[in-house]
């Protein structure tokens, strides 16, 4: 197999004087997983927009399938978005437009790349829509009308029409209510084993990172604390952050 | 001193020299030659020239108060009266009709302040101001025409910061255009543009053909003639010169089509025409928009 589909080194978020995130490197190979996990304010969002191609960095670098994304930049660096790379965010009116139809936005990655014979996007539109389960016979319908679990849904389709190599999420659950929550990630899951896309999942709640993640970063204040395999860091945590967060983790 | 004949080669270059060739006298007894002062002239005159040269490009100017209400044609107007010369034959029409109000008093001030001749026969015009129309006649390259745009920015419905909008033409990012046309196909299974259908410009820029009906469309793809579109509300200019392509957007695998009326116009009785519905011997009915030629042919007829 080739190298990693996504390759982060040294990577320094600075905003002004505060510091978004400190000295991160990581690898992700295809079909894996890798988790990162903080309390707010932590970096791991900084992080996931410079592989996301949202933010610069201001030290280290990003690579995408062995480029060097530093350089990219204008129509460029939309295209390498548009095809290389999968956005889940946790609010869906970030990356959805509610006016138009859960189609119409899982179709747009597509026509921004290229595509301009309607019954064949529209065909691709169908198979995705129907990979996500959504209910059949709503993807003309607005995502406005549509529920909180229901546009996580379309905007995993959307994030995965273009076949991308990297799909990331950004607390794709959170605040989403438990069972809506549990059908969500087993889907991502099942999607994640049968395309093999390689993942970054971004989260504060360890249950949707024990249940998704290979690999997991613990970050705090910026700075990458603990890595490993995820069974691991969580079942024998050893830096005393990591501790802490395991520990603090509510009982039912 | 030359006069708009001049204008016969096929390329923007040619549309260039002609346009930089509109000489214009200063006064008219005592009053300033077509209304705007010579620095108004020279800055739409320049505007205009870049936007030849740019087929398509949204392009800035200085647009004046004029004695029309903005979105009223003041943009048109300032494009006509800074590129009028002596010897043009003037038709406005608005509407396809040149007996509309707002037709009718633009056509009279640049009149009035110009001497030039005016006409409603689109065949012998040399200068065309319109809204909603392109004159059904047969149009040369003797023509130059002008168009009184309200919106000029195709991307305005989808994206309303006109920088972002800016940075979108810049980088040939019409994916939204493209987006609102598959909602359409998807729900109604056709465009819903029945105006300003959105057309590429020699593989370049996207405009708006604004506001003329999808009918007019094909016609602007390599025209003889030279269109500039004024909009002085938003204070921008663009043009399309002789033989360039001008593309309606469309999925590879459907139609662009133009409208089509099953009756005959209630007037003239010709088939094919553009039609609006107006009343016709006390009775609403179907009725040719291209009032000129639609009153030339009835009289044609009577001779016959």
């Amino acid at each position: 197999m080739s190298g990693p589909v996504l390759e982060v080194r040294e990577l320094t978020v600075r905003y002004g004087g505060t510091l978004g995130c400190d000295a991160v490197s990581f690898d992700v190979h295809e079909g894996e997983v890798l988790g990162i996990v903080g309390e707010s304010g932590s970096g791991k969002s900084t992080v996931l927009g410079c592989c996301g191609l949202d933010l610069h960095p201001s030290g280290g670098w990003v690579r995408l399938s062995g480029m060097d994304t530093a350089g990219v930049v204008g129509a460029q660096r939309r295209r390498l978005r548009n095809e290389g790379i999968g956005i889940v965010r946790q609010a869906a009116h970030e990356e959805l437009r509610l006016e138009i139809s859960a189609g119409g936005n899982i179709v747009e990655r597509l026509l921004a790349t290229g595509y301009r014979g309607f019954q064949a996007i529209r065909d691709r539109a169908e198979r995705v829509y129907t990979e996500v389960e959504l209910p059949a016979g709503r993807m003309d319908a607005a995502v406005a009308t549509f529920s909180g679990g229901m546009r996580q849904r379309v905007q995993i389709a959307r994030a995965l029409v273009s076949e991308p190599a990297v799909l990331l999420l950004d607390e794709p659950t959170t605040g989403l209510d438990v069972s809506v929550q549990a059908r969500i990630l087993d889907l991502i899951r099942g999607l994640q084993r049968r395309t093999g896309v390689a993942m970054v999942v971004v989260s504060h709640d360890l249950a949707v990172i024990r249940m998704l993640a290979d690999q997991l970063l613990v970050m705090r204040d910026g700075r990458v604390v603990e890595s490993g395999v995820t069974d691991r860091v969580l079942s024998d945590p050893r830096h005393p952050y990591t501790q802490l967060l395991v520990s603090s983790r509510l009982e039912v | 001193m030359s006069a708009p004949t001049e204008l016969t080669g096929p390329t923007a270059l040619t549309a260039l020299t002609a346009l930089l060739r509109r000489d214009q006298p200063t006064h008219l007894s005592g009053y300033l030659w077509a209304y705007l002062d010579g620095s108004s002239k020279r800055e739409i005159r320049r505007a205009l020239l870049k936007a030849v040269c740019v087929p398509g490009h949204i392009t800035p100017f200085a647009s004046r108060e004029m004695p029309v209400a903005r979105g009223w044609g003041s943009g048109g107007l300032q494009v006509t009266l800074a590129t009028i010369v002596a010897e043009d034959v003037l038709k406005v029409i608005d509407q396809g009709d040149d007996d509309s109000l707002n037709a009718r008093t633009m056509r009279e001030l640049i009149a009035d302040s110009t001497g030039v001749d005016t006409t409603t026969d689109a065949r012998v015009a040399t200068l065309v101001q319109t809204r909603h129309r392109i004159p059904e006649d047969e149009l040369d390259a003797n023509t130059v025409l002008v168009f009184q745009v309200p919106i000029s920015d195709p991307l305005r419905e989808f994206e309303q910061r006109p920088t972002a909008a800016r940075q979108m033409h810049a980088e040939g990012d019409y994916a939204v255009i493209w987006l609102g046309l598959y909602e359409d196909h998807a729900r109604f299974e056709t465009s819903r543009f029945s105006h300003s259908y959105p057309c590429e410009i020699e593989g370049g820029y996207t405009i708006s053909t604004t506001p003329i009906p999808r009918y007019d469309v094909p016609r602007l793809h390599q025209a003889p003639f030279l269109s500039l579109f004024g909009a002085g509300r938003e204070a921008a200019v663009y043009a399309i010169p002789p033989h360039t392509d001008v593309t309606p957007i469309t999925f590879t695998d459907r139609d662009f089509e133009v409208e089509r009326f099953g009756a005959p116009c209630a007037k003239c009785g010709v088939t094919g025409s553009y039609l609006t519905e107006e009343i016709v011997r006390g009775r609403p009915a179907l009725a040719c928009s291209d009032t000129a030629r639609c009153r030339r042919r009835q009289h044609e007829e009577v001779v016959i």
